[in-house]
């Protein structure tokens, strides 16, 4: 066990999941001391009778709510300012997100909006720079995540949030919201949380709480992601990957972006590729640059892969290849079980070649100093052709 | 009251920091018009024969129009002039974007620039005060990136002329951009401006622009705009492939009129026309010796118009425009936006050498944007490249490991990026086709598809012979927006000046390549008349709906306080041109030396596609238009004659 010499984690999140969950709510909001929620959702999520779940879940509380179904895959600012206004006028004292991306995204964005005032919102943007508590937010997730729903930052145009007070208070996951979604949206959603979890679970900032957290997020998405895929119907999976972008999204917020992430961003918004498919390609070739550079913990990354039996009985200098080896083999899987709708390397997912120079170098002007240029590169250039790093 | 003109030019001199003001006599604009005419007249008479187009003596002007800020419509071209150093011949290249309009509102119909200056600067003229600055900081900044530097430092209005890192590396192919990079891209100016070390032109200028009759004007412009604003439904752009290969089939065509090609461009750009023009065999393939068979609708629908217009985030116009034919693009990749590509560009880093990867054309577009370089001539350079490669003239070691094949869009990019950077490989070609093969040796030189050394236009003079002549014979050499037969149809002059021929609704493609007299007059007119134009700062867009639908001449009447006929004003065109013909004359330059290159005008004849079988007789063409001016027909020379006869 990695015993840091010091250590920080926050997280004020409480869980609540089950087949049931939702019902739970009004009692939970109560204990906030919120009567009169404002929901936050999609026209989509409206479609797929997910809204309807949630006003049955309300029935019998004597909470009035409000229900706003208007986010757009990309928001702006003047949504937000609408949405404050309809909060304020609807006297609502609370928000609870359904859904995911862009819906919480906007939902964190109001929660400041009302919590301060509209007109300081661009003041507030950046790190840390909210000094008080923002007011009662629920989010109720489906499987369409971002991996920042549970995390502490929210976006909106150009401008970036982050702080403690923005990850939700409450995160309800009830298998009848966590509808069975496209083949890409899930792989997405399983691959951004694996990816995050496992650069908590080896990254320098690593401690025994992100570890537990990260622990459960990968074995989760490993022991679930192709059974759900390949048996759409199978609730307890579906359950479980929520589960597993909720805590790796807790994790993530308790640790510096890893490279993985980094350029996963940064190849999803400049190809407008989700970001979870862009991480799950990088995934094995940055842990496999991760053991190059300096090592860390990528060992460890073989307990939650492949259980206690297979790490006790795997030779300590092989354990970190062989939990890269799992994430190829993961990566053929995927492919194999979407009939080739997921890529395994960039040069699948259309990623031009010529571009590889051009990501690294966007990626390090806009201030990824963590690693080289040079790293980024190397790293690009073996996700690009497909070629593992220890092979080359 | 006014005449439309400022009556006035800038004078800077880089070496001393010197600047001056100098007033223009009326009698200069009766003559010239302003614009190119204006700029003809100046460099012809201060630009010492044999001067070193990078040197110190060189003198690189930027114009605006005589109607532009008047209220005239299509009003907003800018043109950039100097000796060529791509050709050595008079140069000049034309642009839109909202830089025109400033150089009047500073009061000055040209800003001139000569000499060097020590270190990198900028001109930045603000109400009447005129700085030459420290451009240090923006030096080695691409063009969108020191547009917005130099705008902001600027207080946030001023429109900016720019040159990026190809005109600084003094790449012979590189051009002069504004508004985003929006390029005056031809001739090689861009060159010019960095040898003299200037970075940009920042104007910031709130002059009132003074015309004769205003009213007049308006009444004039309103029934343009109806033209303008007329827009019946079209076909959808996966139909124009089919369009052309109509086109192609029947041995007959329809005299073209503007107003449908003014549809087009409203609806969809220049791009427009991309697979239209392939089938029709209107666009060169595979560096001119490739047709429509080679790159057929299965390879180019990726540049079908509809994929432009699907990205297209917002239209754009250049100042005054009621038409709007560019648009501002959403991108994957580095650039989340880029103007969007022109037929020019698609055609040039597309068809030309069989890139049908469009992501890569509108990467490459942005990215030659941003630099500063001209993706005309940078598509033709990376063609004749490949087509080296491909005969083995050129190996993988000498490309630096590139693998230079047809349509490989990921060497193309590679490439065109040593290009910029004037790395390894792209140093030998950032000087354009000619250039690199008299360094190659080897029989190349007659894959580098040019005129003059400039890089051809993607309009192919085996379907229009209009085009191989304009491209030979005008004083900028490889020009394509100057004259051609499809232009002299849209222009429609015929109706406004009887003298000149009329063109049947209907006829055999057939006659198009009959060289005759008719010919000669039809192609003379377009050159008078585009000079005219360029005077003007008119877009030659605009003049494609027609001489009765765009009043030019009454436009230039009412803008001045003049009354002349269309004659006179194409007499004012022909002095221009003569005055341009006798700038490369005084500079030694050979005008039969600047016919385009021997497979452009099918020289062997192409053996399958569109153009199958076609061969232009491009030289009985040139000596019948150098005749149409009195120049001699053998030589291309102004003669002392047609010279004092045009007051020259
Ligand atoms: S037609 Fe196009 S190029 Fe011409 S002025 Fe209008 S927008 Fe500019």
């Amino acid at each position: 066990m990695y015993k840091p010499e010091s250590y920080e984690f926050f997280c004020p999140i409480k869980f609540s999941s089950g087949s049931r969950a939702l019902e739970n709510i009004p009692f939970e909001l109560e204990a906030l001391s919120a009567r009169k929620p404002l929901i936050i959702t999609d026209k989509n999520v409206t479609r797929r009778g997910l809204v309807r779940k949630m006003i049955t879940a309300f029935k019998d509380s004597g909470v009035t709510i409000g229900i706003f179904d208007g986010i757009p895959d990309v928001p702006d600012m003047q949504l937000v300012t609408e949405l404050s206004n309809i909060y304020r006028n609807g006297e609502h004292d609370a928000i609870i997100a359904l859904g995911c991306g862009s819906i919480v995204d906007v939902a964190k964005v109001v929660n400041i909006a009302v919590s301060y005032n509209v007109k300081i919102l661009r003041d507030l943007a950046g790190d840390n720079l909210m000094a008080h508590p923002l007011g009662p937010f629920v989010l109720v997730p489906t499987l369409t995540g971002t991996g920042y729903e549970t995390s502490k930052f929210t976006f909106i145009e150009d401008l970036t949030f982050s702080s403690y007070f923005l990850m939700p208070d409450l995160v309800v996951i009830d298998s009848r919201t966590v509808r069975s979604e496209s083949l890409q949206t899930t792989v997405a959603t399983a691959m951004v949380a694996l990816a995050h979890a496992a650069e908590a679970y080896t990254g320098p900032g690593k401690n025994p709480i992100t570890d537990a957290y990260a622990y459960a997020a990968i074995q989760y998405v490993k022991d679930n992601l192709i059974t759900v895929l390949t048996k759409p119907r199978n609730k307890e999976g579906r359950l479980a990957l929520v589960n597993a972008a909720g805590m790796a999204g807790c994790a993530f917020s308790n640790m510096k972006p890893g490279l993985i992430h980094i350029l996963g961003e940064a190849i999803s918004a400049m190809f407008h590729i989700a970001s979870g498919i862009c991480m799950g390609i990088l995934l094995p070739y940055g842990l496999e640059y991760t053991i190059q550079k300096n090592g860390y913990h990528t060992y460890d990354l073989l307990l939650p892969l492949s259980g206690f039996d297979e790490y006790a009985g795997t030779a300590e200098n092989l354990k970190a290849e062989k939990a890269v080896n799992i994430m190829y083999e993961m990566q053929q899987d995927l492919y194999k079980v979407t009939g080739k709708k997921i890529p395994r390397t960039l040069e699948e997912a259309n990623v031009p070649k010529y571009m590889v120079n051009d990501i690294a170098e966007k990626v390090f002007k806009d201030g990824a100093r963590e690693f080289g240029i040079d790293d980024y590169r190397m790293v690009l250039e073996h996700a690009w052709e497909g070629k593992p790093m220890a092979h080359s | 009251m006014g005449k439309g003109y400022m009556g006035k030019i800038l004078m800077v001199d880089l070496t001393s920091q010197e600047i001056h003001e100098e007033v223009i006599p009326d009698e200069v604009y009766r003559k010239y018009l302003s614009g190119t005419g204006l700029a003809a007249y100046i460099l012809y008479n201060r630009i010492a024969a044999g001067t070193d187009p990078l040197g110190p003596d060189n003198i690189l002007g930027f114009m605006s129009g005589l109607l532009t800020g008047t209220g005239v419509l299509f009003a907003g071209r800018w043109m950039v002039v100097g000796k060529s150093p791509l050709t050595g011949c008079w140069g000049d290249a034309n642009c839109g974007g909202n830089f025109s309009p400033a150089i009047k509102r500073c009061g000055y119909d040209g800003i001139f620039f000569s000499g060097i200056s020590e270190k990198p600067v900028y001109l930045y003229i603000n109400n009447g005060r005129v700085e030459i600055r420290d451009a240090s900081h923006v030096w080695g900044k691409d063009a969108v990136e020191a547009e917005k530097m130099l705008i902001q430092e600027t207080g946030g209005h001023s429109r900016v002329a720019l040159i990026g890192p190809s005109g600084e590396n003094l790449s012979l192919i590189s051009g002069i951009c504004n508004d985003r990079g929006r390029m005056a891209a031809r001739s090689g100016l861009g060159a010019v401006m960095g040898s003299k070390k200037l970075k940009a032109v920042v104007l910031d200028g709130a002059k009132r622009i003074p015309v004769h009759d205003r009213d007049e004007i308006k009444k004039l412009s309103q029934k343009c705009n109806k033209w303008v604003q007329f827009q019946p439904p079209f076909l959808p752009g996966s139909m124009m492939a089919w369009v052309g290969a109509l086109m192609r089939f029947f041995p007959t065509q329809p005299a073209l009129d503007g107003m449908l090609y003014k549809t087009l461009l409203r609806k969809w750009g220049t791009v427009s026309t991309n697979q239209m023009s392939i089938e029709m065999g209107d666009a060169p393939i595979k560096n001119w010796m490739g047709s429509n068979v080679d790159f057929d609708p299965g390879k180019s629908i990726t540049t079908n118009s509809d994929v432009f217009k699907e990205c297209e985030i917002v239209k754009y116009h250049c100042y005054a425009c009621p038409l709007g034919c560019g648009g501002i693009c959403s991108t994957k990749g580095t650039y989340a936006e880029t103007h969007k590509p022109e037929y020019e560009s698609v055609l040039a880093l597309g068809g030309l050498c069989m890139n049908n990867d469009i992501d890569s054309i509108f990467y490459l577009n942005e990215l030659l944007n941003r630099a500063g370089m001209d993706t005309i001539s940078a598509g033709g350079t990376v063609a004749f490249a490949i087509e080296c490669y491909e005969r083995g003239i050129l190996t993988k070691e000498d490309t630096d490991g590139l693998e230079l094949t047809w349509g490989n869009s990921n060497a193309i990019v590679e490439f065109i990026r040593k290009m910029i950077k004037r790395e390894g490989i792209g140093d030998l070609f950032a000087d354009g086709s000619k250039r690199a093969a008299q360094k190659i040796g080897k029989g190349s030189l007659r894959y580098a598809m040019q005129s003059g050394g400039q890089e051809l236009p993607m309009h192919d003079g085996r379907n229009d012979p209009g085009f191989a002549l304009h491209y030979s014979v005008e004083p900028t050499p490889g020009r394509h927006t100057t004259g051609a037969q499809m232009y002299y149809e849209m222009f429609q002059l015929w109706k406004v000046i009887k003298k000149l021929p009329g063109i049947w609704p209907l006829y055999f493609k057939g006659s198009k390549y009959d060289a005759n007299e008719t010919k000669a007059v039809m192609g003379a007119a377009c050159s008078k008349f585009m000079n005219v134009i360029n005077g003007a700062g008119l877009c030659m867009f605009g003049t494609l709906l027609g001489a009765k639908r765009i009043p030019t001449f009454d436009w230039i009447n009412a803008t001045t306080g003049w009354h002349r006929t269309p004659e006179e004003y194409m007499e004012i065109g022909e002095r221009i041109q003569t005055l341009k013909q006798s700038f490369n004359i005084k500079h030694g330059i050979e005008p039969k030396d600047n016919r385009l290159s021997e497979r452009a005008f099918g020289k062997p004849p192409l053996e399958e596609g569109a153009n199958e079988g076609r061969t232009v007789d491009i030289d009985t063409m040139m000596g019948d238009y150098w005749k149409q001016f009195g120049w001699d027909e053998k030589t291309g020379k102004p003669t002392a004659e047609a010279m004092s006869r045009l007051g020259i």
